[in-house]
């Protein structure tokens, strides 16, 4: 009855299983987090915008001021943040394409008020970006040290320009 | 060596009548497991509902060794995304993020080929995933997916990771376990 291996099994299973509710219980702690992220966003300009193999490409850049600090609890490793600009046209009545990202490590980081280029270009599946009315979206991905990932955005508008262009100049 | 002995002496002194005994409920657990992963796969959609993280491609957010959840539920897909997807004629799946997604329209929806087209990108990797899909291959599409990462536990596949390295400790493992069952009393 009072063996090596039924000591062992007993302190393994009890040291298992409070790991386990520990675990759940941090993670559940989540639940009781209230984020109020702020943020604006708007194109600051368009810097390219060619086809380029039958796909229209555009080099865009962005002015915004936000602060996502307030998702962090005390449970999150890291934001990840991004912008996806979501359109419709003829051919595709879903279009979702990142711009985009940053990895946030710390509340510091979640702030930022700036003037940025976009990191990826913005690629249509075709050439139907010319003149389209666009969402502009802010999304930032909440990614925990145990338990649940989750999403929030906020929403944008914004329109491409009605002409190919470089550099600012149209033509 | 004073737990295999035992475990030697303990097998030694049972009646055939116990030793089927405890091989049924050896067989019991064996067969609860397998119930609990199908009961998984049907709440989840997904036919693979655990993963462990093989590669450091979305660190710091998720290491090699880590665990995932998956869910391949209703809600679409959308680019931000983590889904799980194999590349065919490839053995290991791949975490990455969706970085676009294009959907087609009914107009231009070919019945043979795949309604949405997703290119996926790793969070550490410099480029997109171009570079590992086949030659030439563009996009993936809703089938090569296994489903979401929507959980997310830490460490707790790294015993897999190192039981797939070196195969001789898990047949030791295993072999522990089953005679931990086979002699345990009730």
């Amino acid at each position: 009855m009072h063996s090596a291996t039924y000591r062992l099994n007993a302190v393994a299973t009890m040291a298992f299983t409070g790991l386990l509710a520990l675990c759940l219980a941090v993670s559940v702690t989540e639940l009781a987090h209230k984020a109020n992220p702020e943020a604006s966003l708007k194109m600051h300009g368009v810097h390219h915008f060619k086809p380029l193999g039958g796909n229209d490409e555009a080099v865009l850049s962005f002015q915004m001021k936000g602060d996502l600090s307030s998702c962090f609890s005390w449970n999150t490793k890291q934001l990840f943040a991004y912008i996806k600009i979501v359109y419709e046209t003829e051919r595709h009545v879903r279009n979702e394409v990142t711009v985009w990202d940053k990895v946030m490590t710390s509340t510091e980081e979640a702030r930022i008020e700036e003037a940025f280029l976009s990191k990826y270009a913005l690629v249509d599946n075709g050439s139907d970006l010319r003149g389209r009315d666009v969402n502009l979206t802010l999304a930032w991905n909440v990614m925990p040290y145990i338990g649940a990932l989750y999403f929030g955005e906020k929403v944008f508008a914004a329109k491409m320009p009605s002409e190919y262009m470089s550099d600012g100049r149209q033509g | 060596m004073g737990i295999f002995k035992e475990i030697v002496d303990e097998l030694r002194g049972m009646s055939v009548r116990q030793l089927v005994s405890q091989v049924l409920s050896l067989g019991l657990i064996v067969s609860s497991a397998f119930m609990i992963w199908k009961c998984l796969i049907l709440a989840t959609g997904s036919e693979s509902p655990v993963v462990v993280v093989l590669s450091g491609s979305m660190e710091p957010g998720f290491y090699r060794g880590d665990i995932l959840f998956l869910y391949n539920g209703r809600k679409e897909i959308s680019t931000g995304d983590i889904p799980v997807f194999n590349l065919p004629g490839r053995d290991i799946p791949i975490v990455h993020r969706i970085l676009r997604l294009h959907e087609k329209s009914e107009a231009s929806f070919d019945p043979e080929g795949a309604r949405v087209d997703i290119l996926t990108k790793g969070d550490n990797n410099y480029k997109d995933d171009r570079v590992l899909y086949d030659p030439g291959q563009l996009w993936i599409h809703e089938d090569n997916l296994l489903g979401r990462a929507v959980g997310y536990l830490p460490y707790a596949g790294m015993a897999t990771i190192i039981m797939n390295d070196y195969p001789a400790i898990k047949f030791l493992l295993i072999g522990f376990l089953g005679l931990l069952v086979v002699t345990s009393k009730d």
